[in-house]
């Protein structure tokens, strides 16, 4: 393990105040990062009231569990069903359902794009194809977030109405994508940095390599898996990790495509009972609705600490996910400059 | 067993003409070589023989099928590149059972028979196990070797396995390599720039220019009758000397020049020659009349022997390697005479004018 401060010029005072500096001023960035968690996990624990207290407090003055014990409850509780419909695991499994597709799906197809665009084109045609790939990535989300939104209605056309096949008089076949697990995994199973990243990484394997296990007897396939495989591990990790943390994570497109109480993601559902909680009793539906909302909520006891229960069990498979590759992350940190 | 027929074959590089209209024949057991300069095509030949390119025009045939429109897994040949190619996640034994295993239909413990076999024969019975990056230049180069010897293949190809290597390794690499040809008795196809590697290796020698084919024959026949002033100047070292001379009843002559070359058969019989004699054969004139006068350029002194190069009365520079210890300083007038073949060249197509 490496320090992680060079030991350079210990003996001289001048550094030796220098790199107390430099600690100290890292010191305080590791706090400002580590704040937020400890703020998250400290509301958690505290009890319903002081949630809202104001000003608010950093130390609970009392540790209770209520919350947690809530979330887990939620969708058997009657108080919260006007809420949430489902009990949480259900949202917990429709994101890892779509983030394992995903990055199971994702992955090989990203990864042989860029082998075959690194080792199988050449010349002209391989710059055009790396250039339409990486162009995607100049596209805001934000201006594709329509057009796609009308693609998954009606996939594959963007009109309201199929075109009729010429000659007859019936309409192409279309498949609606809208509110099913597939309008959210398709779109992520390219991903055209980690495409950058594979490419990257297979253009430093000498092609000599590559031809010597033709010539040998291998098919393009036989050679991807097991000569470039074995020694791309490091970069599949990181990319394997980035997508895994961009599709669970991954919130507006979710809110976009997943309609149905049932097929909602964890990230859709938590925004969707902060939204309840924020409004409800506040705004809209005239004085007896908002009594009434109001009268849920306190009955339920649920407030900011439960969604603070829920951003942490959120975070729970992207830390493990981090576990899993950390070696590996590292590593590919070193390949690439990585953020 | 087949031998390798290369025919007619032609390949474009970008507008570049690498391979021009190229045909041999490599016996079954022949080791051939290709020798040529960096961008005489030599390789991109090779290239083609294996299937990492394809052939514009012609046929390439192995045992008497047709090879060039296979992809190259189907092909069956062993090759060693020229910087190994070895596949750097595996470990020795992998790399040499890769090919075994990638074709299939052969059994594991004969696969792990084979390996330890052809490992054992090359010295790297002990390394089985290591990753290949520990391993020095000259390991590597061994298990490149045995990775394209463990296969049953059809034939060898070779492309500059020894550059890497320093020269002592070298020499040892070049016996195993001669040996693993003599024991599979197929067809090698060798590619060198290295002209004292192709002497000592080589059955026949190829060599190429400019895509093209100069001659095919045996080392010794590069030697002595070179086809055309391409080889002449190319092979041997240093090169044959190349003098312009005008023919005049059975001798060449030119200011300085006056070489005795007998009877010249067919329309050359008067025309302008380029004279060719190797500069070992050339001697100090003895007596009064020298085929060679000049003035001495420069004077190098080797091990046993001088190499003197010295400028005819036409400007045409000419090195003579001499065993008498001359004392000759630049400027010095010299006559020589010539003490061996003597070959005529077409000052025009340059070709070798037949003699008989």
């Amino acid at each position: 393990m490496p320090a992680l401060l060079p030991k350079v010029g210990m003996r001289q005072p001048k550094l030796r105040y220098s790199r107390a500096a430099i600690a100290g001023f890292l010191g305080i960035g590791v706090l400002l990062h580590l704040l937020p968690f400890y703020y998250i996990i400290s509301t958690s624990l505290k009890p319903g009231a002081e949630v809202v207290r104001n000003p608010p407090t950093f130390i609970p003055s009392a540790i209770t569990f209520d919350a947690w014990k809530l979330v887990l409850r939620i969708g058997d509780e009657s108080q919260i069903v006007q809420l949430v419909k489902e009990p949480f695991w259900v949202y917990f499994a429709n994101s890892a359902f779509i983030t394992v597709i995903a990055v199971g799906i994702g992955l090989p197809v990203t990864a042989l794009a860029a082998y075959a665009n690194s080792k199988l084109q050449s010349g002209r045609g391989a710059r055009v194809s790396f250039l339409f790939f990486i162009g995607t990535m100049m596209v805001p989300f934000v201006v594709t977030l329509v057009p796609m939104y009308l693609l998954t209605l009606n996939f594959p056309f963007t009109m309201p109405d199929a075109p009729m096949i010429p000659g007859t008089d019936t309409e192409f076949p279309t498949l609606r994508l809208w509110d099913t697990p597939w309008a959210v995994i398709l779109p992520a199973i390219f991903v055209p940095f980690n495409f950058l990243l594979f490419k990257g990484f297979f253009d430093t394997i000498p092609n000599s390599v590559i031809n010597a296990a033709r010539v040998d007897g291998g098919s393009e396939l036989n050679i991807f898996r097991r000569i470039v495989m074995p020694m791309a591990v490091p970069v599949f990790a990181v990319t394997a990790y980035m997508s895994f943390g961009s599709v669970w994570d991954n919130f507006l497109w979710q809110l976009v495509t997943l309609q149905s109480p049932e097929k909602v993601t964890m990230s859709v559902a938590t925004y969707q009972l902060i939204e309840r909680l924020s409004t409800a009793g506040s705004t809209g539906g005239g004085a007896a609705a908002q009594a009434e909302g109001m009268g849920d909520l306190l009955n339920s006891g649920l407030t900011w600490n439960g969604m603070m229960v829920l951003a942490i069990l959120q975070s729970i498979p992207i830390f493990i996910a981090f576990l899993v590759c950390r070696e590996y992350l590292l590593r590919g940190i070193k390949i690439r400059g990585l953020k | 067993m087949g031998e390798l027929e290369v025919r007619g074959v032609s390949k474009r590089l970008g507008d570049h003409q690498a391979v021009d209209d190229v045909s041999f024949i490599v016996a079954s057991g022949e080791f051939f070589v290709l020798l040529g300069t960096s961008g005489s095509g030599k390789s991109t030949l090779l290239r083609l023989i294996c299937g990492l390119e394809t052939p514009d025009a012609g046929q390439i045939l192995l045992d008497g099928r047709e090879i060039h429109t296979l992809p190259p897994r189907q092909r069956n040949l062993g090759m060693v590149f020229q910087d190994y190619g070895l596949y750097p996640g595996m470990d020795v034994r992998g790399n040499i059972a890769y090919g075994l295993e990638a074709r299939g239909g052969v059994p594991k413990d004969e696969i792990q028979r084979r390996v330890v076999e052809a490992a054992g024969k090359l010295g790297l019975g002990e390394m089985l196990s290591r990753s290949t990056q520990d391993l020095s230049g000259g390991e590597q180069q061994r298990v490149a070797l045995a990775r394209a010897m463990v296969k049953d293949a059809d034939a060898f190809l070779f492309d500059e396995p020894l550059s890497n290597l320093d020269p002592k390794l070298r020499h040892h690499a070049r016996r195993d390599i001669v040996a693993i040809h003599r024991e599979k008795k197929r067809p090698s196809v060798y590619v060198t720039h290295d002209q004292s590697e192709a002497f000592a290796m080589a059955d026949r020698v190829a060599v190429m220019s400019q895509g093209r084919v100069q001659q095919v024959s045996t080392p010794d026949d590069l030697l002595s009758a070179p086809a055309n002033t391409f080889v002449a100047r190319f092979v041997g070292s240093p090169p044959m000397n190349l003098v312009p001379a005008a023919l005049d009843a059975g001798v060449a002559r030119a200011d300085g020049v006056e070489v005795p070359v007998g009877s010249v058969p067919g329309p050359a019989a008067s025309g302008r020659v380029l004279v060719g004699f190797r500069p070992e054969s050339v001697r100090p004139a003895r007596n009064g009349t020298a085929a060679l006068t000049g003035s001495v350029i420069d004077v190098e002194e080797g091990l046993v022997d001088l190499t003197v190069r010295f400028a005819t009365a036409d400007g045409v520079e000419v090195t003579a390697v001499v065993e008498d210890d001359l004392r000759l300083a630049a400027g010095d007038p010299v006559a020589f005479d010539i003490d061996g073949p003597v070959h005529l060249f077409d000052a025009d197509t340059e070709q070798a004018i037949p003699r008989a």
